[in-house]
């Protein structure tokens, strides 16, 4: 009993079930109107008919600043997954497939290389989600978020960039295997 | 910079930095002193003249505003911007000059047709300042003057439609405007290609998604939703077409638009083609996108209101069949149920086929949380009988092992939500003590008995788990059934109760530190004990920020300034705002003053962008916010908490809490569990500290407000502006007050109000004469005599009124507050402080206010102090009971053992037992009490 739709301004009134979790970050409201404004289809949520929003997707296309282009970590244009959150108690019912789809298939009707996204590399129930959707673990980015959660570093959590090709992409040519082990700096993707 | 330019800019500056002085005189000099040199242009005239309208004194003041009326209507008309800006900002401040600021630009825009700048800050100034019908006309302007600038055109569309939706608009422009949009955005469309290799649309079609959205936007407010549907099915546009791509966004207008034109056989003969059985692995992978409630609604409601018995037949037949092939589809399944449920409304269908849907249904969901509340309501058209039978049977579905169970024994989980809907909460009345234990008690026993994740593993990452539920469960139930038999009232919740349900859910959150469904509740039921340090402690943990200050502050921030405004003690590593109720207040308060800019920047963004339906999304957003009732609640309050408490000034709040304009409300409680039956109040409604507040409580809280602004204004010695009439008591405080304010809040606005007519005779308004000042002042002294009796101690431990709202302890030996008793007192606090403050400036010698009878006044002085003072022994007596010796061991006992009023079963004893680990309750305990003390010794340190 639950439908996506796109995501409309007024929405943003109506998000407790989710960012009520903490692992949902709550932004300021110019974020969340900037990507209503710049990328509006794909911005997406799942309505529950009794509950109201349970889940939503926020991307947005982009690439690299031509400045980089020499650069051999050079991200071209792609889409990519900013949020993507589920309330807890409607996890594991394919909602978030269903957003990534939507999220996928917006980014190739823009001629997108691929989709990417960026997950801590210890938050394994996350990086599996995301293998099971056929996303891949393209590099390591060394200390990419100044915190660690689980107390292993003191220098910040390394994340994964993981990436799924959009049919652009016919000879995979943005994708990689064991990228797990292929590191970057922080410097090299921004 | 030009020497031109320098002199001309420092010139400027000198009269900006008189303005900026206040010193108005020397800049209209400095202005002369140009104007006699020869330098008489326009820009200075229109400067001159804001000035003038900028004076305190009328004369200048309508100088002023001839001058710049003057200005505005002088042939050839001004065209340089900087003319414009001023005599635009004076029309601005001078309010009710529409008309004239639009003319103003218009005349200036005919004047230079080729003058881009100047047209588009015509329209940037309108479309910011929210005066759609200005901007229309420079939309227009702009498109007719630049017509290969395609944007303008649909500024044109989007701008011509916000006037036509816009509430304000008269009947005929919302008329005119209406047709003028959908003509130019129909125009829009037919330009449109059909052949969709022709690369080059002409410039004013439709050329991407966004358009096409502002079209189905502009069609739905016309109510031609057929015309979307035929759109949608067109080659140019529709939905296989080059714009559209298929885009699921689209495909959910045909949806809504078939059911908004009404056209039923479409709908179904649509729906069907969506729904279709797959042949091949791409028509599945599609069907995984179409399976979306959005289709089977569209279904259902066709099939409803085609209203045959073989279509009905028909559809089920296909429903039935679609399930063949995707047996696990929940919204297959829910259309099946909802078919069904309305043929058993109608008398179509028999009591048994529901029945028997539901135990399907049940089968084939009950290892899914959504079961039970998906259940709910089809459940509800059963007869008693057949609704226990069906409890009887998911009871009877739970697993044996729930530590084993792959699906964490969700199965049990919604068997007992179940029970404790259609069992306990629909026979409230005859529900016994020993069925509710045996219902918790299972409710516990489950909870252990479930698998958790390793505590220690990853604590930021620990995920709120199934079996929380049935914590909340058993809390709940204790809260909602036990008044039936400790107070013979269901619908009151003991005090005492809500200790032990505290406890459950304490130990709820050591184990699941991140369930917000159990930390709200323990947020509510800390306030409603009147622990408020607890609650503010528990809110932290859920990091409330930005749009929640809107959505999720209201279940903290109601009636707390009345309940704790003070600080509670610091809590290691929290900010302020997480322990200092006024910091959280500043902190929402902020949130709403960067919204109002965050969203007129971001709405003019969106027109360069094109995002036209979200642009009008976010003038309604910005609407919303900008009126919220939490806005203005929030404001009245933090000053409140500020008159109490002290802290910072709260002058900064002055414009919205006078705000009177109609408010809007956005508070939903969706993130409280709730399984009550649906047509009973919810869960948390019955856990509220008194009825919502809402615009009887900002009215009457409002005039409290206005009572301490004077009276602050009075004591500085400063101007007082008096209200011309002091509304009536009738006026602010209706009939239905009681459904939005505790009869402490009536009572106050009451008092206060009496205070305000009094301080406005003191001040010297007319409008209150002598004779009803009298009759204000018996009033206030009567309920300075009442007050005193309620409060008096009278050597006892407690006075009255603090006896009917404290909780009793060690039975019944000792009483701690609870929010009621901090409500009361600190609103009579407050009218004593009012009180306090008048009867200060009415005997002071070298008053110029009107004077009172100095024995009356001396003698309020007195009762005043007298009832503050007993106050502050209530407050004390509390204190000391609370910190006798025994309380915490019977506090321990309450938990554990039960109220006092009739002992637990072994079975619940023996459950909490297990669920409590004692050194833990031991310090929940030991916090509790030191909360109340921490309120106490708040309410003891506000001074008079």
């Amino acid at each position: 009993m639950s439908s996506i739709r796109r995501m409309s301004p007024t929405d943003l009134l109506s998000l407790n079930l989710t960012n009520l979790d903490p692992l949902t970050e709550n932004y300021d409201l110019g974020f969340y109107l900037n990507y209503l404004m710049r990328w509006p289809s794909l911005f997406s949520s799942v309505q529950d008919r009794r509950e109201g929003i349970v889940g939503y997707i926020m991307g947005k296309t982009e690439e690299q600043h031509p400045s980089m282009r020499h650069s051999e970590h050079y991200t071209p244009w792609h889409g990519h997954i900013t949020v993507l959150t589920v309330a807890p108690a409607w996890r594991r019912l394919g909602h978030a497939r269903r957003l990534t789809e939507r999220l996928e298939r917006g980014s190739d009707i823009n001629d997108a290389w691929f989709v990417d996204l960026y997950v801590r590399a210890g938050n394994k129930i996350a990086v599996d989600m995301y293998k099971g959707m056929g996303y891949s673990v393209f590099r390591r980015v060394v200390n990419y978020y100044s915190d660690d959660p689980t107390g292993m570093s003191d220098s910040g959590e390394d994340a994964f960039d993981m990436r799924k090709p959009c049919s652009r992409d016919k000879n995979l040519q943005h994708v990689r295997e064991n990228g797990e082990d292929f590191l970057v700096s922080p410097e090299d993707v921004s | 910079m030009s020497t031109n330019d320098a002199v001309f800019y420092r010139r400027n500056k000198q009269i900006q930095d008189a303005i900026d002085g206040q010193n108005l005189k020397q800049a209209l000099q400095l202005i002369d002193k140009r104007m006699k040199k020869g330098e008489d242009t326009k820009f200075l005239k229109a400067w001159k003249a804001h000035i003038l309208y900028r004076h305190v004194d009328e004369t200048h003041r309508q100088r002023g505003i001839a001058e710049t009326l003057d200005l505005c209507k002088a042939e050839p008309p001004a065209t340089d911007l900087d003319t414009l800006d001023i005599l635009y900002q004076t029309l601005k401040r001078m309010g009710d000059q529409a008309e004239t600021m639009r003319t103003l630009w218009e005349r200036a825009s005919k004047a230079k047709p080729q003058d881009l700048d100047l047209q588009m800050r015509w329209f940037t100034y309108a479309f910011e300042g929210d005066d759609w019908k200005s901007a229309q006309k420079a939309a227009m302007t702009l498109q007719n003057n630049f017509p290969k600038t395609r944007k303008y055109y649909l500024w044109a569309i989007f701008l011509s439609h916000l006037v036509a939706t816009d509430q304000a608009s008269s009947e005929t422009d919302r008329k005119l405007f209406g047709t003028l949009a959908y003509r130019m955005v129909s125009k829009a469309a037919d330009s449109v290609p059909s052949d969709p290799k022709e690369l080059l649309s002409p410039p004013r079609a439709i050329q991407g998604p966004e358009e096409l959205l502002l079209l189905v936007k502009i069609f739905e407010s016309q109510g031609r939703h057929d015309e979307i549907v035929k759109i949608l099915d067109s080659e140019n546009l529709g939905l296989s077409s080059r714009v559209i791509q298929n885009d699921w966004s689209f495909i959910g207008v045909k949806l809504s638009s078939l059911e908004k034109a009404e056209m039923w056989t479409q709908g179904l003969s649509y729906a069907k083609e969506l729904l279709a059985i797959p042949s091949n692995e791409a028509e599945k992978k599609a069907l995984q996108e179409r399976d979306d409630w959005a289709v089977w609604k569209l279904l259902v409601i066709s099939t409803r209101n085609i209203n045959t018995q073989e279509a009905t037949t028909e559809t089920l037949k296909f429903i039935d069949n679609f399930l063949d092939v995707v047996p696990k589809s929940r919204n297959a399944q829910l259309a099946r149920l909802d078919l069904i449920h309305s043929g058993v409304v109608a008398g179509t269908l028999k009591t048994e086929d529901l029945v028997s849907t539901c135990q399907e249904y049940f089968d084939s969901n009950k290892n899914k949380l959504y079961c039970f509340s998906d259940l709910q309501l089809y459940l509800a058209a059963l007869d008693k009988e057949a609704v226990s039978k069906f409890v009887e049977y998911a009871s009877k579905c739970q697993e044996e092992n729930v530590k084993n169970d792959p699906f964490k024994g969700v199965t049990t989980i919604n068997a007992l939500k179940l029970e404790y809907c259609f069992i306990l909460s629909s026979d409230e009345t005859n529900v016994s003590k020993s069925q509710v234990e045996d219902f918790i008690s299972r409710c516990l026993q489950v909870y252990r008995e479930a698998d958790r994740p390793e505590r220690s593993s990853a604590p930021s990452t620990i995920e709120s788990q199934p079996s929380d539920d049935l914590c909340l469960l058993a809390a709940m139930s204790l809260i909602r059934f036990s008044g039936t038999w400790i107070s013979g009232n269901q619908d009151q919740i003991p005090d005492t109760i809500l200790i032990r349900a505290a406890a459950i859910l304490e130990r709820l959150v050591f184990d699941s530190p991140h369930n917000y469904q159990a930390l709200l509740l323990l947020v509510r039921i800390y306030l409603r004990l009147g622990a408020g340090s607890l609650a503010l402690k528990a809110f932290s943990k859920l990091s409330v920020k930005q749009m929640q200050f809107e959505t999720v502050a209201h279940n903290l921030f109601t009636r707390l300034a009345t309940i704790h405004p003070h600080s509670a003690p610091p809590i290691e590593g929290a900010e302020y705002k997480d322990f200092d109720p006024q910091s959280a207040f500043v902190q929402a308060l902020n949130f709403y003053r960067t919204a109002e800019v965050t969203t007129v920047r971001h709405r003019s963004n969106g027109l360069d962008l094109g995002s036209y339906v979200n642009i009008e999304g976010t003038i309604e957003l910005q609407r919303r916010l900008k009126y919220s009732v939490c806005r203005r609640m929030w404001a009245l309050d933090v000053r409140r908490m500020q008159r109490l408490a002290g802290g910072d000034p709260m002058g900064r709040y002055d414009e919205v809490a006078r705000d009177s304009s109609p408010l809007t409300d956005q508070r939903v409680f969706d993130a409280f569990m709730n399984c009550e039956p649906t047509n009973q109040p919810t869960f948390e409604e019955r856990m509220r500290l008194g009825p919502l507040p809402r615009e009887q409580w900002v009215t009457s809280t409002r005039v409290t407000d206005q009572l301490f602004s004077t009276l602050k204004g009075m004591a500085l010695q400063k101007p007082v502006s008096v209200e011309p009439n002091p509304p009536s008591f009738e006026d602010i405080v209706g009939s239905e007050a009681s459904t939005e304010m505790t009869s402490s809040e009536i009572e106050s606005v009451k008092i206060n109000l009496s205070l305000l007519k009094v301080v406005s005779f003191l001040n010297g308004s007319k409008s209150v004469a002598s004779e009803e000042v009298d009759s204000c002042l018996t009033q206030v002294e009567e309920w300075l005599s009442s007050k005193t009796k309620d409060l008096d101690l009278n050597g006892q431990k407690i006075s009255l009124l603090v006896s009917k709202t404290a909780v009793s302890l060690q039975r019944h030996e000792s009483s701690a507050p609870t929010w009621r008793s901090f409500h009361d007192l600190y609103l009579i606090v407050e009218s004593l402080k009012a009180l306090s403050l008048i009867t200060s400036i009415a005997s002071k010698k070298a008053s110029k206010a009107a004077k009172l009878p100095k024995d009356r006044i001396q003698r309020l002085a007195e009762s005043t102090r007298h009832v503050y003072e007993s106050i502050r022994a209530n407050a004390r007596a509390l204190k000391s009971a609370i910190s006798e010796p025994g309380v915490l061991g019977s506090l321990i006992d309450l938990v554990v053992g039960g109220s006092g009023s009739g002992e637990d079963g072994t079975q619940l004893r023996a459950e909490l037992d297990r669920t409590f680990d004692t050194a833990a309750l031991e310090m929940f305990c030991g916090e509790l009490m030191e909360s109340w003390e921490e309120g106490l010794d708040g309410l003891l340190r506000v001074s008079l």
